[in-house]
Parts: structure tokens; sequence; C-alpha cells
């Protein structure tokens, strides 16, 4: 029998890695090509220019109010008469004071859910950027969701897919697809994060330049881990269906799933925990609904910034233990099913 | 020669649906084979489980002695054109098939696509985007991505459908040349198509298999022949005692049926034989065709 061409077969690991290579190689060549990308990239700046920019001027008009309220609160104590520096200067530093103070206090409840190093290291953001930054996060998951979520169901939908499965395994061409998602994420967020800081510097006049390079890697890696796990969903949704809109709307589902579980668990404390000094965790009633924000992996995301690699390194391994999980569910739906 | 493809009591079903019901059958390396059957019989069903699209519900498949459900198995080895599988719209043939070129793991992944191309009389469209082309054109460039890297088995599933004629008949020189040098399986509605193509065939029918038999066998051109009569008295009972005659009846008044056996006289042998007595007693005769057409042999059993 005359055959034009052989292939050889070293080990199976291997060769998977070899068809995962090809297929993110060959698909993400492709994607950058593609108008799909670059209108993702557009409309990822233009998400972050409009939140920014609304955040910005609203920090702007209220550090404006807070000058207005410096004039006032010296007017009222001078009367007519002229203000010596002096006491000008001690009425600016004890507002100043207030208002870090005020920062700080939102900060902690609303980014750092009471904990004070990583407050610490928020505070050292600046305030427009950590923002700008904490409401992309929580937008991500739903980026990832409209980047991925046909990945695989469109190809399964017009059988597209069976000219790969002729070829790869079904492992790699999950794991491919996957890759090549999360590489497109990542060059968007990696894009997003640097107009971001950019951006900030527009809004902060408090931002140390030398510090800017350390801390956009830093944001744009917490992006890319939190990625890796809700990425890891979209495939697996992508793999359920034929149909790229149910795959959507799946995944849209479960990312609610995955906020209420955090949200119910975290209204409640874990049985016979310590008591923190925050008044609100304090006051929350004792429940075994309290261990239910561990099953979501929404629950680790803050931690992603957190300043000490003891909570930092927890919090990663559990959206990349997450999506092993949504990877190992999406390749088990895949072998089973016919194509 | 050795078997290349060996199904063994396969059934598939979707839910409550027989798709497939307890099919066996084997394809010989080098053979071109047939699968042939009304709508709904399951030759897509078949040929989807042979190709690892779907898993069967029972029984085994082995195609170079893999399991085309087992991952991987099957690289390397098979060429599939789907039947109804779209080319991803957004790529650039050449693009595209180079792509599946190197996961095929083919040495130039390169030369090996414009060779395809070239073979399928497609050269030119190289830069043309899958989905900018017409169903045949799509289905060329789909049957080039099948014969790819040479592959020792070859699995068409309705290769012609929908094509004209002229790129029919390109497309069936095509699948004759790699009649010999490859095993080709054919999935098609066109029996004629399938009896000038294929050493063997199956037919399939409400997801049963009716019989699996060489293409001779089908059509009987190891024991039958037909005669076209224009006019003229034929004696039956003095063809009747010719060497290795079976059976002589008219199946019409223009139409002569002679069934032999081959093993007593050859074809040629009877068949001379018999165009030369009708000849003597004043028969005239428009046309002599060994067995009969695949299609009503598939009518008859269906």
């Amino acid at each position: 029998m005359a055959l034009a061409a052989r292939c050889h077969y070293g080990a199976p690991a291997l060769e998977v890695m070899k068809e995962i290579a090809v297929i993110w190689r060959g698909e993400l060549l492709h994607a950058l090509k593609t108008g799909r990308f670059w209108v993702l990239l557009v409309l990822f700046m233009m998400f972050t220019g409009m939140a920014e920019g609304c955040i910005g001027l609203l920090t702007k008009q209220a550090s404006t109010s807070v000058n207005t309220q410096i004039d006032s609160q010296l007017k009222k104590a001078s009367g007519d008469e002229e203000v010596d520096p002096e006491t000008r200067e001690q009425v600016k530093s004890k507002i100043k004071e207030q208002t870090e103070e005020g920062k700080k206090q939102i900060i902690k409840q609303l980014f750092a859910e009471g904990d004070d190093a990583l407050t610490d290291a928020l505070l050292a953001m600046p305030f427009v950027l950590l923002a700008v930054f904490k409401l992309g996060l929580r937008f991500l998951p739903f980026f990832a969701a409209l980047i991925g979520f046909d990945q695989l169901s469109s190809e399964i939908g017009n059988r597209s897919v069976r000219y790969l499965v002729a070829r790869a395994r079904r492992s790699s061409l999950l794991l491919g697809k996957y890759a090549v998602q999360l590489t497109l994420l990542a060059l968007l967020t990696l894009a997003s994060t640097l107009f971001m800081v950019a951006l900030s510097l527009a809004f902060s006049t408090d931002v140390a330049l030398t510090a800017l390079p350390l801390l956009t890697l830093k944001l744009w890696l917490c992006a890319w881990v939190l990625s890796v796990a809700y990425m890891g969903l979209t495939t697996l949704c992508s793999s359920l269906f034929r149909q790229p809109a149910l795959s959507l709307f799946l995944n849209i589902i479960f990312l609610f799933v995955i906020w209420c579980l955090d949200f119910v668990g975290s209204l409640f404390r874990v049985p016979n925990a310590a008591v923190t000094d925050e008044l609100i965790a304090a006051a929350r009633p004792e429940s075994f609904l309290a261990y239910l924000r561990y099953s979501s992996v929404w629950h680790y995301a803050d931690d992603l910034m957190h300043p000490h690699w003891q909570r930092f390194l927890p919090a990663a391994f559990a959206h990349l233990g997450f999506a092993v999980i949504f990877l190992g569910l999406g390749y088990l739906v895949l072998r089973k099913r016919d194509l | 020669m050795s078997v290349a493809i060996d199904i063994r009591n396969v059934s598939k079903h979707f839910g409550h649906k027989v798709a497939v019901n307890n099919v066996s059958f084997m394809v010989q390396e080098g053979h071109c084979y047939g699968l042939i059957g009304p709508n709904g019989a399951g030759k897509t069903t078949t040929f989807s489980m042979m190709c690892g699209f779907l898993h069967p519900s029972a029984g085994e498949i082995r195609i170079l002695g893999a399991d085309p459900s087992v991952p991987g198995a099957l690289k390397g080895k098979v060429g599939v054109l789907p039947q109804d599988a779209v080319l991803p719209p957004n790529w650039k043939v050449g693009e595209l098939l180079a792509h599946w070129a190197r996961l095929s793991e083919l040495s130039n992944p390169d030369d090996a696509s414009r060779q395809a191309l070239e073979r399928v009389g497609l050269p030119e469209t190289w830069s043309v985007a899958a989905g900018a082309m017409s169903h045949g054109m799509a289905k060329r460039v789909a049957m080039a991505q099948a014969i790819m890297g040479a592959p020792p088995v070859i699995l068409l599933d309705e290769p012609t459908a929908g094509l004209d004629p002229k790129i029919a008949a390109s497309v069936r020189t095509l699948i004759r040349e790699l009649k010999g040098k490859h095993t080709v399986v054919v999935s098609s509605h066109n029996l004629q198509e399938l009896e000038e193509l294929c050493d063997a065939t199956a037919l399939l029918d409400k997801g049963n298999l009716v019989t699996a038999a060489s293409m001779a066998d089908m059509t009987g051109t190891q024991g039958e022949f037909r005669v076209l009569l224009a006019s003229g008295e034929v004696p039956l009972e003095v063809l009747r005692t010719l060497k290795g005659c079976r059976e002589a009846r008219l199946e019409s008044p223009t139409l002569l049926v002679v069934h032999f056996d081959s093993t007593v006289s050859a074809p040629e042998d009877i068949i001379t034989q018999t165009v030369a007595l009708l000849a003597q007693r004043g028969v005239k005769l428009l046309g002599v065709t060994r067995g009969q057409r695949l299609e009503e042999r598939v009518l008859k059993l269906t």
C-alpha cells in the first residue's frame, strides 16, 4: 500500500502537548487576524475609558468640594480677617486627614473585606485606578463569557469540529481552544490595564511613576489568574451545547449562581469562628450556610490583590483548582458526546 | 489481502430511536467499498461511527486495528469527508488546510495542502475565504483535506452530492485513482456511481444490514446476463439446454434474462453461445449486459 506520509507517535502526553500547541498557534494567529479581536479590544478600551472617565470626574469633583470646604471653614473661623498660613495649613491637613480616613474606610469596606493589610496595599494605588480595576474585575467573568462562549459550541453546531477530531484528540481540542481564548483575554486585559494605568495619571496627582510598572504587572497578573478560572467555566459551557446562544445563556446563569453562593455565604458567620473586630462581620449570624462561600470561585477574587503571599497563593490556587474542575467536566462532556 | 475495516454487531441508539441495529461487515485493504441504502437507512450514522464522531451503543469497530472511539486512535490513519460539516467560514483555504496538515503532523504542511488542492483541481482557491466558496468548491476543498497526506483509509460521505455533472465526474475520477492505493469507503445515494466505483458494498435499510457482498455478487455479473431484443421469437427451451444455463426467461417481450452457473460455463462462453443461437434463429438484438443494475437489485431488496 502506497503511503506518502506516515505519522510517528511519541508518548501520548507529548502528543497531546504538541496538538494543543498546534491548535493554539494556528487558531491564535487566525483570531488575531479577524475583526472580532479588534472589536473586542475597542470595547474593552471604551469600557475602561468610560469607567475611568466617570470615576475620575467624580473624584475630581469630590476633591474640588473638599477644597471649597477648606475655604469655607477658613472663612468661618476667621470672619473677615486674613487667615495666617499656619492656621490655613492646620485646617488643610485636618480635612485631608479626615478625607484620607474616609477613603480608607471606603476601601476597607468595599474592596478589602475589612482586611487591614490589604487595605494598606490598596491605599498605595491611585483611587481612580483601584476603583476602575476592581470594577473591571467584577465584569471580567462576563467578558470571558462574551469572548469564548462559541469556542466549541459553534464548531459542534456546524460540525466543522469533525475536521479537527479526525486529526486531534478531544482533550487537545478542548485545551487548545481554552488556551487560545485565555491568551486573547490576557492580551485584552493587558491592553486595558495599560490604558487604565495611563488614564489614571491624568486623574491622580499622587502617583509614584517608579512604582507603576510593577503595579501594572501585578494588576494584569491578578486579572489573568481570575481569567484562568472563568475561561474554564466558559469552555465547559461551550462544550455542552450545539447552539452558542445557549452556551452563553448557561454561562451567565452559572456566573449568577457563583455570585449567589458567595453572597449567601457572606451573609453568615462560620460557626465557632473567632469574631473579628470588624462590626459588620461580627454582626452576622452564625450558620453552616457560611461555608457556601468556599464553593464559589468569586469568594477568592479579593485575595488575588493581597500583599501577603499566605493569602495570595491560596487564592491563586483556588482559581487554578476551579479551572481544573471546569475543564475536567468540559472534557468529560466532550469525550462522551456525539459530534 | 487483509481487513482494513471490521465492523461487528454495531448498534446506535438515539434515545428510543434505533438508528443502526446490529450491523456487521468487513472492508478489505485497498478496496473501494460502498455504503448504500435509502434515506434514514443508517449510512451516515454508520459512517460517523467509523470516523469516531459518534460512539456506538453496542458492538465493535476497528479501523486498521484501532478503535475509533479511543482518543487519537485514528490520527494519521484516516482521511474523512463528512457529509454536512461546514468549513470554518472565516479561514482562507490555504491557511485552513495548512493548519489541519500541521495537526496531522505532515512533514511539509504547505506543500501537502497545495498538492491536495491541485488534486481536486482548485489550486487557485489558496487565498479564498472558505465561506466565500460555492457548494461545489467547498465540497472539493473538503475532499482535498480528506486525501491530504495520503492516509491509508479514506472515508467519503456523499462525495458527489449537490455537484454538477462535470465536477461529479472529476470527483469520481479522483476516487478511481485512490482505489488500490487506499482503502476507500463511499457512502452515497447514487447507485450508478457506486456500481461503477466499488468493489464491494453493504446495503442498509431502516438501520439493518440487508446484505454485504462484492459488487459482482450484488449485481449478479457472475451468474446472470440480459439480452435486449428488437424482434424475433426466442427459443427458450433450447437456451435452457446450453451448458451451465440454469434458467432462461423473458422478463418482458423485449428483455431476455439468462441465469447461469459460472463454475460450469465461463460468462464469455455462455454469452457467446446464446448470442450465436439467437442470431441463428433470426432474432434481432439491441444489446447485451452482464448482471442487473445495482439500482434494480437495491429496489428488490429494500
